[in-house]
């Protein structure tokens, strides 16, 4: 018998602000982490040039979540097939790996843990945002960011 | 060796509320601290990894259990997380509990673990939310 224990993650939204802020910091990041942080941020402005997607909603794995006292049901907008074959090239992977192998967005978890948090919050932070982002474009539907289900 | 030792209705039950009423010890609502890196070897161990965020429980924070199962009452979300990471593992403390208090730990991952994220990815200022949590007691 399955235990549930579902949890859920929702990023801030993002916006070309942002985003160029973003790419700044990778440009002065190590080596690994500015390239693929720079790749990440090329992710997010491919996705941006098309509209959101208009396809009908469907529950989020998280369900229904408690935010500010009020109960949130919450939904994921699927992309269309076109988008997805359109970003494909730009998104990490986040299927399983037969064996005990690492995913894309498993790897670059782990690189960008090495960023400190207390000597280079900044960074961390854009890093695991533009990743967040990149996990919600692997599973083939618009990010549902925190913002969107905050009351 | 075989264990052939069974525990009925009635103790699973008393199992599970013993284990869940703990959270609700101190001044509550017990709390929920979701942290990066791998889970300490001993639920008493410090800490490791980096705070992410915490999730407060409901007081009380878990039903009445039945058959064997507790199940978790509303689970707040932290609307701002603290630091952005990879969620690997979690600890329960009663509200009042200090790190090296904690009551139970376990686990986070997008599948397999005890606690399932769809996206186990945090991002500081953002939102965690746990939607069910269940402590189940087995017959053996």
């Amino acid at each position: 018998m399955v235990t549930p224990r579902i949890g859920g993650s929702f990023a801030p939204s993002i916006d070309e602000a942002k985003l160029a802020t973003y790419r700044t910091l990778a440009e002065s990041a190590p080596d690994m982490v500015r390239v693929e942080m720079l790749k990440l941020c090329d992710m997010v402005a491919v996705f941006w040039e098309t509209p959101r997607s208009t396809l009908p909603g469907t529950p989020h794995p998280v369900g229904q979540v408690q935010v500010n006292g009020r109960v949130i049901s919450t939904w994921v907008t699927p992309l269309a097939q076109e988008e997805i074959d359109r970003i494909w090239d730009h998104v990490p992977w986040s299927s399983a790996v037969p064996g005990e192998h690492l995913n894309e967005c498993e790897a670059l978890g782990q690189l960008f843990g090495g960023i400190s948090n207390e000597t280079n919050k900044p960074l961390r932070d854009a890093a695991f945002h533009l990743l967040w982002i990149g996990v919600e474009l692997s599973k083939d539907r618009e990010p549902l960011f925190s913002d969107q289900i905050t009351p | 060796m075989a264990n052939l030792f069974k525990l009925g209705t009635v103790c699973r039950d008393a199992a599970a509320n013993g284990i869940v009423d703990a959270l609700d010890g101190g001044t509550p609502p017990g709390r929920m601290e979701h942290r990066t890196g791998a889970q300490p070897t001993n639920v008493a161990d410090a800490s490791s990894g980096t705070l992410l965020g915490t999730n407060l429980f409901s007081n009380p924070a878990f039903g009445a259990s039945s058959t064997g199962v507790a199940t978790a009452s509303a689970i707040s979300s932290d609307t701002n997380a603290d630091a952005s990471g990879t969620a690997g593992y979690f600890r329960w403390y009663t509200g009042a509990g200090g790190d090296t208090a904690a009551l139970a730990q376990g686990n986070t991952a997008t599948s397999g673990a005890d606690l399932n994220f769809d996206n186990n990815v945090i991002v500081a200022g953002g939102v965690i939310a746990v939607s069910a949590f269940t402590v189940t007691m087995p017959i053996s």
